[in-house]
């Protein structure tokens, strides 16, 4: 071991330095990661495949982020920094390491993002394992096909989004268009920070290509934002629920959004909990049919699990009602009070 | 105007650096002023200003889906805001109005309380053990604590012509209890008719009574014994206070609750005209009510030995009660009720319940006869000894000539059709007067009437 370490030329020693220090900075994080793989503090289940899906859409996002920004700050300056150009030139996501080691991915609201998105993308899957992909075709061109111009619009919009949303090769594709206005704030001047240090390239050339790139993100072409628009428009009665089978998935989840006064994103995070308890409540507060019901949560449970008439119909009307009253209610009260509850009970 | 479809073309508006809408389009100007905004002034829809704001704070265009409401619609949006140097465009791309459903019945305790008080109820709440868990009695201010946690048949009893044993049957079945004449042990004056409902709570399990106290009135206004209040006579010198009153009340009641059940089309679908008769039942319904009650309260003043209790009220205290009590009627006319700060005390001794009646008489008339949109200004002083309160409205006014004879009973100045019966001011002078006080008219024609209340100041003690 000495010998092999004395063979050993500066670069490596200077790199073996770096790792010791590195390792031994992350050392008292073990039990962190040992913990939150032991103990969830949630119900909600991580498959490998979406752990796959989110690491690479969170590398993805940054690079595309990454990419336009140094474009951008080269074409605006003209600059010469070649460190910049070849950021600008390749789509390799250089600012994800740092920003990863600088803990500034660990976001709550961008991997609650992430999370959503992946779980979208499950459910998209089992979507299509019950009902043909023709089938939800055929049902979504009657939209296309709509007398109001305006939905007919708003349903190619969503097909064109949707389209986005998946790549070529049918696989989970997130695109820097897909995220909400605070995030994409967020996340691109936290790449900035990270560019900055990369390359050295001036903080005020940067800048500016942010604002610009800033100011070119379109929220509104994101495939929720599109569902949730058509949604809007397709008046149904009151009595009408929505059903899976009739619009895909997006658009189920945006009318059903809609109607309950829950997030898109709170209704994805409801059916990844064991047993789609809170989904089930949210369809018996809509006074959803058994039928309409019980076909929704096989489908997007994957039929792994059956809800039963009995059990659907005992759940009191009311108390599902209050239940979704409560979880529509305002982010920052729900975590407040979670946390004073969770105070109460230790 | 309701819309139901999509827009031809987007709404557009613009706000300046300050927030202010500095343009718009018809349809969200319109909506801006339903919202309480005016003309270049800051947005006032909400949802769409806090939009404006992080689209401006982000320097980023947004899309996102809004709700608005107007007096009528909700209203569904979806709003693109684009952030410039001086201020934020807004474009409104879809505009989605559907009827607002009628609103849940809010009860509001403390205003309950006043209607009750105003009507002389009183409550009582109990557990399944019949043990007191709430009570406020008729004609008071404070509700009694010194009753909490009793059990109720160790505080009232039950009189003729009522039967114990019915009251107890009653309970141990848990059927509702309905007229029962009961008095207040070691009380031998104050009788109270009880009635009361069993409660059932959501799994189904009796959990108490909710019962309403509400005086016999010949005992108390009338200063006669109860024993000796029939003797002599077959119908009594109470003729609407103990007798037709009550008699008069129940059905009206019922006819009232039953046209505006109708009228409101709570049991289902209802042709407009149907429903629109049904509230001129209700309407004509609580005419004759107001009259009946006129008429007890005219009968009762009127008694020889006629009292008012001397209560420690607050002028400024019980016109923010009666205003509030008339805030639906004055916002059907889009008429604000200028109050004086609540902040502000003006102590006088009276008793609450009626001074509070004056007060809704003085306001109500001031609504009756004040021009939509116009404001009723209170205003409490305190002057040579006496606390005053004054209610000035922007109405015509009341010709001098006139302003003598506005306190005569049935004088109606030649008005008719309004719902007044002409009892209202009379009454109020003559109970002003039993609380040691007046009441006065102010005013000039063509500059709106002013009346002055003015009640002995309460002396701490």
């Amino acid at each position: 071991m000495g010998e092999r370490a004395l063979r050993m030329t500066g670069n490596d020693r200077n790199r073996l330095t770096q790792l010791a220090m590195e390792a031994g900075r992350n050392s008292t994080s073990i039990h962190r990661d040992l913990a939150a793989l032991l103990f969830p503090m949630s119900n909600a289940l991580f498959t490998d495949r979406m752990l796959s899906n989110i690491r690479q859409s969170l590398l993805k996002l940054i690079s595309e982020i990454e990419s336009e920004l140094c474009r951008l700050a080269v074409i605006q300056s003209g600059s010469s920094n070649e460190i910049l150009l070849d950021m600008g030139n390749a789509k390799r996501g250089s600012s994800y390491d740092l920003l990863k080691k600088a803990g500034l991915l660990r976001d709550k609201d961008l991997l609650d993002f992430l999370h959503s998105r992946a779980q979208e993308y499950e459910l998209n899957v089992q979507v299509t394992r019950t009902i043909s992909p023709e089938q939800l075709d055929a049902a979504f061109h009657q939209h296309l096909d709509h007398e109001d111009p305006a939905i007919a619009d708003a349903a190619m919009a969503m097909l064109v989004a949707r389209s986005k949303a998946r790549g070529a090769d049918g696989q989970m594709q997130l695109q820097p268009t897909q995220l909400p206005a605070e995030l994409f704030h967020k996340l691109t001047w936290n790449v900035v920070a990270a560019v900055k240090n990369l390359s050295g390239a001036d903080v005020e050339q940067l800048s500016f290509a942010a604002q610009q790139l800033l100011a070119q993100h379109e929220e509104g072409s994101s495939l929720q934002n599109r569902a949730l628009r058509l949604a809007q428009l397709l008046a149904r009665p009151d009595s009408e629920h929505p059903q899976l089978q009739t619009g895909g998935l997006n658009l189920f989840l945006a009318q059903l959004s809609i109607d309950s006064g829950l997030s898109v994103d709170q209704l994805l995070s409801f059916t990844s909990e064991p047993g789609m308890a809170r989904f089930v409540i949210a369809m018996r507060s809509l006074n959803f049919s058994y039928q309409n019901a019980s076909v929704s949560f096989t489908t997007l449970n994957g039929g792994d699990a059956v809800l039963t008439a009995v059990a659907y119909d005992e759940i009191d009307l009311e108390d599902a009602r209050s239940l979704v009253k409560k979880w529509a209610m305002n982010s920052s009260y729900q975590h407040a009070a979670d946390a004073l509850d969770n105070q109460r009970l230790s | 105007m309701t819309i139901s479809g999509t827009l031809a073309e987007a709404v557009c508006g613009r706000l300046d650096s300050g927030g202010n809408l500095v343009m718009a389009d018809p349809l969200l100007m319109r909506l801006h002023l339903h919202c309480g905004g005016f003309e270049g002034g800051p947005l006032a829809i909400p949802q769409l200003a806090s939009l404006c704001q992080l689209s401006r704070r982000l320097r980023m265009k947004l899309s996102r889906p809004i709700n608005a409401s107007d007096d009528e619609n909700l209203i569904d949006m979806w709003v693109e805001t684009s952030p410039h140097d001086d201020g934020v465009a807004i474009s409104i791309v879809d505009w989605k109005e559907k009827k607002l459903p009628a609103p849940a019945e809010i009860i509001d305790t403390d205003r309950q309380r006043d209607f009750d008080r105003l009507n002389s109820i009183g409550k009582i709440r109990t557990d399944s053990a019949l043990r007191i868990l709430a009570i406020s009695f008729p004609r008071t201010v404070s509700i009694d604590d010194e009753y909490s946690g009793r059990r109720l048949l160790e505080i009232i009893e039950i009189t003729r012509p009522s039967e114990q044993s019915y009251f107890v049957e009653a309970i141990a079945e848990r059927q509702p209890v309905r007229e029962q004449t009961v008095r207040l042990i070691g009380d031998k004056k104050q009788k109270f008719n009880l009635s009361g409902q069993p409660l059932i709570n959501r799994i189904g399990v009796f959990s108490g009574y909710r019962f309403r106290l509400i005086p016999v009135e010949s005992s108390t206004d009338s200063g006669i014994s109860p024993d000796n209040e029939n003797q002599g006579s077959l119908i009594s010198n109470s003729l609407f206070g103990a007798q037709l009153g009550p008699a008069l009340r129940q059905p009206l009641g019922k006819i009232i609750a039953n046209a505006e059940t109708i009228g409101a089309k709570l049991e289902g679908p209802l042709r407009g005209d149907y429903a629109s008769y049904a509230k001129d039942i209700a309407s004509a319904g609580r005419h004759l009510m107001d009259l009946v009650n006129d008429l007890s309260d005219l009968e009762a003043i009127e008694r020889p030995g006629f009292k008012v209790a001397a209560d420690d009220i607050d002028l400024v205290d019980l016109a923010h009660r009666a205003a509030g009590l008339l805030a639906v009627k004055a916002s059907d006319h889009q008429i604000r009720i200028d109050l004086p700060s609540d902040s502000k005390k003006m102590p006088a001794q009276g008793e609450f319940r009626r001074v509070l009646q004056i007060l809704v008489n003085l306001i109500g008339n001031a609504i009756r006869y004040s021009p939509d949109g116009s404001v009723i200004k209170l205003r409490v002083d305190q002057k040579d000894g006496a606390a005053i309160i004054s209610v000035a409205d922007q109405g015509d006014g009341i010709a001098a000539e006139d302003q003598a004879k506005i306190f005569n009973k049935f004088e109606r100045l030649g008005r008719s059709g309004d719902g007044g019966s002409g009892l209202g001011l009379f009454i109020s002078s003559r109970l002003a007067k039993a609380m040691d006080g007046r009441l006065e008219v102010d005013c000039k024609p063509g500059k709106g009437a002013k009346f002055i209340l003015s009640l002995p100041v309460r002396t701490t003690k």
